[in-house]
């Protein structure tokens, strides 16, 4: 999984990547929409099934850093089907406001008819949004959190810097994202899996190989560890580290705007 | 790395769980929605974080105590006296004997108190929708017998065990397995007391209701 870790863009001549192709960067939005809807009505199972369930302590361990409390105001970027949007939702509890927050409207309505079903209505607004163009305030947020999404949006220092304008001075961005194995031993098996077996699950059970396909290759193609902590640096953050899950099949990144 | 998400996820998943099999139970607990609450286990400084919403509870195991207002009520209790914050009467007593302290929002701890006092956590309720009731009570009664079993050959090691030590002093394992093996039985007998403890009153129950 080598990178090239002297450029940090994601666009070169008007280029970009969408997994493993080479594709103009305003056809990837639209390629990655197709993705998740397509994906949308099987996603909460899918990542059951494709992670063991683990993909639930990953995302347990990024509230558990994220500092929330009653009150605050928290944007889940990004936020699909809404699992951290449910967490959180309980945590600020009825004074504060978390804004689920995503490009696409199957992913959204997925979200939004699940979390109803949960009963968390009160506190919880839907809001359809590019993350590198958002539509919300300066300072606004506490806290900022994108699950699995960077590795989706074709220009990840937009995104970046959109976030660190929306945050409040103080608040805080997790990113949790798929990243790269410490072991090269791991980093085999979880090769194997991701290419021959997650395609064939996806197969299996939502009858889309080819979306499964995509996942595999735009983890591989994602920034490593110190790659997009060196992006966060020069979108603005500061104290910004991260912490390996899994061996860094996963990893946390977190950094604050002061 | 992951453990204490990992026990929170089987804590969370089992808690409602159970409510949502016993509807009356959750209701129990509708007072509380909105709220959270935080208990931290003394001495250990073990947090455990609920947060309640109409139709479950999240239990969270932060890494460390939340400050006091990240959540309504914070409570911090010695664990020798955690069982005793269930009657509301005895809380006075307990923060007297500094085992108890509270900060911020009372109601809430009160609320869960009373939600507590309402819930009767039962293996047959929660086997019964699951396995149905005439297995079920084949289940229950074939585990009492197995725990009387279990009990009695705990008991035959250890004195198998005991003597043996007595009489194979070369053999003698430092003094500080034996306690700790000790204290392992003692636990373990303390343990298949309270399961036949409660396999009896499950029983009880059942002839009560005329099964
Ligand atoms: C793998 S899902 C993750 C969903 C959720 N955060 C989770 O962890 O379960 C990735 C999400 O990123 C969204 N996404 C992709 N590109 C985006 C962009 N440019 N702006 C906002 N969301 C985007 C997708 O629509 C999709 O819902």
């Amino acid at each position: 999984m080598s990178q090239d870790t002297t450029s940090n863009s994601d666009v070169t001549d008007g280029k970009t990547h969408f997994g493993f192709q080479t594709v103009a960067a305003e056809q990837k939005e639209a390629m990655v929409a197709k993705v998740f809807d397509s994906v949308a009505a099987k996603y909460d199972i899918m990542n059951d099934v494709m992670s063991l369930g683990i993909h639930r302590l990953w995302k347990r361990y990024t509230i558990d850093m994220a500092g929330a409390r009653k009150g605050m105001q928290v944007l889940d970027l990004a936020g699909g089907t809404g699992d951290l949007t449910a967490k959180f939702s309980r945590i600020v509890g009825p004074t504060g406001k978390v804004v689920l927050s995503d490009i696409n409207p199957s992913m959204l309505e997925v979200g939004k008819d699940k979390l109803r079903d949960q009963g968390l209505v009160q506190n919880i607004e839907y809001v359809e949004a590019n993350a590198e163009d958002l539509p919300f305030a300066d300072d606004q947020f506490d806290i900022v959190t994108m699950a699995f999404g960077l590795r989706n949006v074709t220009n990840k220092d937009n995104a970046l810097a959109s976030i660190y304008r929306v945050l409040k001075p103080g608040g805080r961005l997790l990113v949790l994202e798929f990243s790269k194995p410490i072991h090269s031993g791991l980093a085999k098996v979880y090769d194997a899996y991701s290419f021959h077996l997650l395609p064939k699950m996806g197969e299996l059970v939502a009858n889309d190989a080819e979306s499964y396909q995509y996942l595999a290759e735009s983890i591989r193609m994602h920034p490593d560890q110190e790659t997009l902590a060196q992006m966060m640096r020069e979108a603005g953050f500061d104290s910004v580290d991260y912490t390996n899950l899994s061996g860094g099949i996963v990893a946390l990144h977190k950094g604050f705007k002061f | 790395m992951l453990w204490r998400q990992c026990l929170a996820e089987c804590l969370s998943l089992g808690t409602n769980h159970v409510l949502n099999l016993e509807p009356e139970q959750r209701i129990a607990f509708s007072a509380l929605s909105g709220t959270s609450l935080q208990v931290v286990l003394l001495p250990v400084e073990f947090p455990i974080a609920l947060y309640f919403s109409d139709k479950a509870i999240d239990i969270q195991l932060p890494p460390e105590p939340l400050v006091d207002d990240a959540v309504d009520c914070t409570v911090k209790v010695a664990l020798s006296a955690l069982d005793k914050i269930r009657d509301t009467s005895q809380l006075t007593a307990l923060i007297k004997a500094d085992k108890l302290d509270i900060q911020g929002d009372l109601s809430v701890l009160q609320k869960l108190s009373s939600a507590m006092q309402q819930v009767s956590f039962s293996w047959e309720s929660l086997l019964i929708p699951l396995l149905g009731e005439s297995f079920t009570a084949q289940l229950l009664n074939f585990h009492e017998a197995r725990f009387a079993e279990f009990k009695q050959s705990v008991e035959a090691v250890q004195i198998t065990l005991a003597e043996g030590l007595v009489e194979e002093k070369k053999l003698i394992a430092p003094a500080i397995f034996v306690a700790d093996y000790c204290d392992e039985v003692s636990q373990l007998r303390v343990d298949t007391d309270r399961f036949q403890a409660r396999l009896k009153r499950f029983e009880q129950q059942r002839e009560t209701n005329g099964e």
